[in-house]
């Protein structure tokens, strides 16, 4: 009866051994699991299933106020963007040549934003960045044949190229000026709510003055790509050159149809609905234990408290990011034919695969964001071992954003509460999109979230080695 | 199951207990106590309730840090064992049980934990009889049943030392008897066996050794038997027809003289031939002049009622 006593591994594989066995027996732990990936496909499968057809109706949107003179053959515009309103960050204001004051006719433009700062754009489809500057900025556009330049300026002298696009439909006469646009709600990604707030444009320019060699004098203010266009308002007066003059009124926006990334982010929209149920087990992993009284006897049966915290991370950091990547995998799958049927298809949005190193960042870092959170909640448990007040520390400090960002209206909430990680799931969006900060540094918010994670595991290994169980 | 660690690695450890104190904010729970419990035989661990005995057993298991002393196994602190199942078994807290966790699954992450043959699960279940409701979820078990299977946990590693707070609590009679056996077989193979209790009547069959505290203070560490005779000394029993006029003649004498029946007296304070005497000299017959045996109740209650935090006369004071 003793023969094979000593030969079964007693170290930390043991140890883990053991955690798991905790894990698997008891029905809540895995009914949280069940949620968390069950909230994740039906998130995703609810987001996908609209109206067909819904998003393959307009391969454009073209609606702005536009000041304007007819120009024949080469020349130039310059202002100064004197002040704008930040009502959304990809409002402009800025100078523009196109083909007449018809939407969707072919143009080019150079303009500043509030959040993206000077832009030069043409054809819905050519994004050029410029300076990360905010008015007041000079800007300039210049004509010679196809090739229209943009150029930007701090005090008129200095320019810097921004950019030059090519547009050989450009019919010699064309009509050049000033124009301003501020999205409502046509940026809005549809997978992803937007942190923005809307409002009609505003902007006033001073400093113009238009150069060509056969120019027609006279401006005209037209709302271009609206129909029902009410009268332009009293500040569209015709600019005069040195004088200030303003554009406001219309909310509108400049944009092609552009794969916005929903092909993929629909996949992750229950990200957060799936995250509650496992903060709920990360809490209650360790805090259950103390509750019961059962803390003493794993420490009975292990007297080193810090590698009994060390193996719970391990088990349930494996055992979550495990189930919630089959779980986003699956919503993947199921997501893609219905948003098709939606509208979401090729060219546009082309068929993303999982092998895409976007699209495979952004599935497995899903997992790997929602298995760093539930350790996070085991930190926290083993910090305050009450999972009566564990639960709801683990859910307030990981949801503050949500509540905070849109009552301050600043980035930074979402940029450095642990529910930064989601930035793992950028995938063509912004800051402007809610929760989903560090633009084009999606390893940043991950990064974040592990330190918050090692720092709470350091304090309940601290406390649980100091206190009596 | 036999006795196979303990005979396999020669004699089961000591566990001592040098000079231990601790204190929870203002209560001095354990004030520098110290005691050893050797192997091969039952050590019972007595006083009254808040007397110190959990926080001593939490103490000894590493469970609870001392603010001064130290409690050893063998020689080595509990929190330098590598896989303390295999060397210590405790019974603590019949409650500390996870409710939605099915019995064998409880002793089977125990027994990952410390590298133990999962087959173990099922014979301590078997040996506490608990092997009928071994898929049952621990929420569902009684008192008595939580017990047994804290008992086969702390089983579970076969360790040549044991300890088990309050065993007897919730179980029914023929449990009692049960653990009675048990405890006294586990000495009998020459383990190291710690149970504490605050009843002494269920120590008195089972504990051959008998360390008392009160206060979180060593009141006795003694053999049973000599517990007893410490609280029998000079007290003799007297039986007699005629019980009041004893009593009276021996009072006057300076003896102080309890009724301990209709016909029968405990006097102390005289030697028996002096009792014998003035009983005769007072005209009384008697049947029987022995020393009085003190049951183990009566010797605990004379050591405990100095140190008794909770009285019956301080329950009425207030």
């Amino acid at each position: 009866m003793t023969a094979g006593w000593r030969t079964a591994g007693t170290g930390f594989g043991g140890l883990m051994h053991a955690e798991w066995t905790k894990l698997r027996s008891v029905p809540s732990n895995l009914w949280s699991l069940l949620a968390a990936m069950g909230l994740i496909v039906l998130f995703a499968v609810m987001i996908s299933s609209g109206n067909p057809g819904t998003y393959a109706e307009t391969p454009y949107v073209d609606r702005f106020r536009f000041a304007h003179q007819t120009l024949t053959g080469d020349g130039s515009i310059v202002t100064r963007v004197r002040e704008q309103h930040a009502t959304h960050p990809w409002a402009m204001a800025g100078v523009m040549i196109k083909q007449s004051a018809t939407a969707g006719t072919p143009y080019a433009a150079v303009a500043i934003t509030p959040g993206h700062g000077v832009r030069m754009q043409a054809r819905f489809t050519t994004d050029i960045a410029g300076g990360a500057h905010r008015a007041p900025r000079w800007l300039k556009l210049v004509r010679a044949g196809a090739t229209i330049s943009g150029y930007e300026s701090a005090d008129g002298r200095t320019w810097r190229r921004v950019g030059a696009v090519s547009l050989p439909g450009l019919p010699p006469v064309a009509e050049i000026g000033l124009f301003a646009t501020a999205p409502g709600g046509e940026r809005a990604v549809p997978m992803r709510p937007a942190l923005v707030k809307t409002g009609p444009a505003k902007a006033t320019f001073d400093n113009i003055s238009v150069t060509g060699p056969a120019l027609w004098s006279r401006w005209r203010v037209d709302d271009v790509g609206r129909a029902d266009s009410p009268e332009p308002p009293a500040t569209a007066r015709p600019p005069d050159d040195g004088g200030a003059f303003t554009l406001a009124g219309l909310s509108g926006d400049i944009l092609g149809q552009a794969d916005d990334g929903s092909r993929v982010i629909a996949a992750v929209a229950g990200s957060i609905a799936g995250l509650v149920p496992l903060l709920a087990l990360g809490v209650s992993f360790i805090a259950s234990e103390y509750q019961h009284g059962l803390i003493r006897t794993t420490f009975t049966a292990s007297p080193r408290r810090g590698r009994v915290l060390a193996a719970k991370a391990v088990v349930l950091g494996g055992v979550t990011f495990a189930a919630t990547l089959v779980a986003v995998v699956a919503a993947f799958l199921a997501s893609q034919p219905l948003l098709r049927r939606q509208g979401f298809g090729p060219p546009t949005f082309p068929d993303p695969s999982i092998a895409d190193p976007t699209v495979f960042r952004v599935l497995v870092g899903t997992a790997a964001f929602l298995s760093l959170m539930t350790v996070f909640a085991l930190g926290l448990g083993a910090v305050l071992r009450r999972p009566a007040a564990a639960v709801p520390a683990a859910v307030a400090v990981a949801l503050a954003p949500m509540v905070v960002t849109p009552l301050s209206g600043s980035p930074w909430p979402q940029r450095l509460a642990p529910l930064a990680a989601l930035s793992i799931q950028q995938v063509k969006e912004t800051d402007d999109a809610f929760l989903l900060p560090w633009t084009g540094r999606p390893w940043t918010g991950p990064a974040i979230l592990t330190a918050y994670v090692a720092a709470t595991l350091v304090m309940g290994w601290l406390l649980m080695r100091r206190r009596d169980a | 199951m036999a006795a196979v660690n303990a005979n396999r690695r020669g004699a089961a450890p000591t566990i001592e207990v040098q000079g231990i104190r601790k204190r929870y904010g203002r209560v001095l729970a354990v004030d520098g106590l110290s005691f050893t419990v050797p192997p091969g035989r039952v050590t019972g661990f007595a006083g009254p309730n808040g007397a110190g005995k959990s926080t001593t057993l939490r103490l000894i298991l590493g469970l609870d840090a001392p603010d001064e002393g130290s409690a050893l196994i063998g020689g080595r602190p509990y929190r330098g064992l590598r896989t303390p199942l295999r060397e210590v078994g405790a019974l603590l807290d019949a409650g500390a049980i996870h409710p939605g966790r099915r019995a064998d699954d409880h002793l089977r992450w125990l027994a990952r934990s410390n590298g133990l043959p999962v087959r173990r699960v099922r014979e301590v279940l078997e040996q506490v009889g608990l092997a009928q409701v071994a898929r049952r979820r621990a929420g569902g078990f009684s008192l008595g049943m939580r017990q047994r299977l804290g008992i086969a946990a702390a089983l579970l590693g076969d360790p040549p030392a044991l300890m088990f707070d309050e065993p007897v609590n919730g179980l029914d009679p023929e449990g009692v008897h049960w653990i009675r056996g048990l405890l006294r077989g586990l000495a009998a193979q020459g383990r190291t066996v710690l149970v504490s209790s605050h009843l002494m009547s269920e120590l008195e069959d089972t504990a051959d050794h008998l360390v008392v505290i009160g206060r979180g203070r060593l009141l006795a560490d003694a053999a049973v038997r000599d517990v007893c005779d410490a609280a029998s000394e000079g007290r003799y029993v007297l039986r007699t027809p005629r019980p009041a006029e004893a009593a009276g003649s021996l009072r006057s004498a300076g003896a102080a003289v309890t009724v301990s029946g209709p016909d029968s007296l405990i006097v102390s304070g005289l030697a028996a031939d002096r009792i014998a005497a003035l009983v005769t000299a007072a005209g009384v017959t008697f049947s029987e002049l022995t020393a009085h045996r003190a049951s183990l109740e009566e010797a605990y209650l004379r050591l405990t009622r100095a140190a008794t935090d909770y009285t019956a006369s301080t329950e009425e004071r207030r």
